[in-house]
């Protein structure tokens, strides 16, 4: 799975501490997710959406083969 | 995600405080003379109890120094606190950095056990037990530590 968190952050302009803090999570699960490290669970990637004011199939999507 | 068994994250430190008394004891138990488990006797309840080579006794009093069952106890309980207190920043990443550790602990301990079934015999293999009494806590602290620490320093400083 891929995502653009990164992306609508620079358009948001919003720092991985800011992000962080309004999901709930550490800095560095926000930071692991833009690595491609960690896939979020449905609750965290629905607040992730929310938080970017937009739908989670804009911020997250299967890669080919999944 | 909506329940976990963990303590609360206060009580990670009082587990640390309590590991180097007990973490002490506990080696001394091993490695020092056997005259130290035989000091200051006092008389205490046995649900089973057997001398060697003599009649098990069941619901009895016997007399026992009780300084290595303070130890254990204590050293397990300051271990527990430990491994499964949450982190300041417990989340679902975390969470599931804990469990592989924990399945990374379980596998090394019992494959250090086989090891140890093939190739110790004789009196030492009761040290190997003895040891293995904690080595599951251990190597899972030691595991899930090296964990978070590499995650925060991978993370670095933010642009």
């Amino acid at each position: 799975m891929k995502n653009n968190i990164k992306v609508e952050r620079a358009i948001k302009n919003i720092t991985q501490q800011r992000l962080a803090d309004s999901v709930g999570v550490s800095r560095q699960t926000i930071n692991a997710m833009e690595l491609g490290k960690y896939v979020p669970s449905t609750l965290l990637a629905l607040k992730i959406a929310r938080c970017f004011e937009t739908s989670v199939e804009k911020i997250f999507q299967l890669e080919d083969g999944e | 995600m909506t329940k976990n068994y963990l303590f609360p994250a206060r009580f990670q430190k009082f587990g640390w405080f309590l590991l180097v008394p007990f973490g002490l004891m506990f080696l001394l138990f091993a490695f020092g003379p056997d005259s130290i488990k035989e000091r200051w006797p006092i008389p205490v309840f046995a649900l089973v109890d057997q001398v060697l080579f003599q009649k098990t006794s069941w619901f009895s009093f016997t007399s026992n120094c009780v300084f290595d069952e303070v130890t254990l106890i204590g050293l397990i309980v300051s271990l527990l606190l430990i491994a499964f207190s949450k982190e300041k920043d417990e989340d679902e990443f975390i969470s599931q950095i804990r469990l592989n550790s924990l399945v990374w602990a379980l596998l090394i301990n019992y494959g250090i056990l086989i090891l140890a079934e093939l190739f110790v015999y004789g009196f030492p293999f009761l040290n190997v037990l003895y040891f293995n009494l904690i080595m599951i806590l251990v190597l899972f602290v030691i595991k899930f530590r090296i964990e978070l620490y590499k995650l925060k320093t991978n993370a670095g400083n933010e642009k």
